[in-house]
């Protein structure tokens, strides 16, 4: 009998808030478009390693994971892998969200 | 003595402490409680993941001559500028930068979970609740039991 292997897929979700963040890095003016995601990306410990939060409207009604997910694949297709291996903690926040955390933005 | 396995004791206690204060409608003092929760846990991680050894006592030096863990954790925390051993950022971003340097690092989504729950209860916490009387709302109470709750329930993810 015919084996069915099947193997775990992370579905491949809002690929248009992916490109939207991977568009976003390489747009160097400011200050940003209205609408689009606030990306910061901060410096922690000693390392080289950074700590990226995307501050956006867009994320309304999207679970933190998946947001998290969106932003590293956003960062995986604009930059290589030695400078996604960088990213800590990917933090996404819609800008109420990060109000009420203390973040400025 | 304070040890590592001890503070965890503690933060599963204080954790039924604060949820029974926010049962009670006592929710000033279930978040003092709460924010206590999530310090030690984010404590036993950081020491875990330094190897302290079970039972030794966190305030005494590991090796001659050396800093004892608390000791150890001031002095890194100062980094971010907050020395305090009470500071939950300070206490977060200490232990995501030990992960980085030795290992296992956080994985950076699970990482930015964690963050936005110690964030949530860290808006609503000081130490110095104690000494406060204040009115918070049920939809504080709950956004804050919420994270702590996540925190408490996903704690393995800290320290593996």
């Amino acid at each position: 009998m015919p084996v069915r292997r099947i193997k775990p897929e992370r579905p491949q979700g809002h690929p248009e808030l992916v490109k939207a963040i991977s568009d976003e890095l390489q747009i160097t003016t400011e200050p940003p478009l209205p609408g689009s995601p606030i990306i910061i990306e901060e410096t922690i410990g000693p390392g080289p390693f950074m700590h990226v939060t995307v501050i956006w409207e867009r994320w309304e009604g999207i679970p933190a994971e998946e947001r998290g997910h969106v932003i590293m694949d956003g960062y995986s297709d604009y930059y290589d892998q030695s400078t996604v291996g960088r990213i800590s903690v990917a933090l996404g926040l819609t800008p109420d969200e990060a109000k009420k955390l203390d973040i400025e933005f | 003595m304070d040890t590592w396995p001890l503070l965890h004791d503690a933060a599963g206690e204080r954790y039924w402490d604060g949820l029974t204060l926010a049962l009670d409608d006592r929710s000033t003092g279930a978040i003092y409680v709460f924010g206590y929760v999530v310090e030690m846990l984010l404590k036993v991680a950081f020491f875990r993941i330094r190897m302290v050894p079970g039972p030794h006592n966190l305030w005494i030096p590991l090796t001659l001559g050396g800093a004892s863990p608390f000791a150890m954790a001031r002095s890194h925390a100062s980094w971010y500028g907050r020395p305090s051993l009470h500071n939950l950022e300070a206490w977060l971003r200490l232990l995501i930068a030990e992960r980085n340097s030795a290992g296992p690092a956080l994985d950076p989504i699970a990482a930015g979970e964690i963050e936005t729950h110690v964030r949530v209860v860290d808006a609503h916490w000081r130490e110095t609740l104690r000494y406060k009387s204040l009115t918070v709302s049920g939809a504080e109470i709950n956004e804050v039991f919420k994270s702590v709750d996540w925190l408490y329930k996903n704690q393995v993810l800290l320290w593996s």
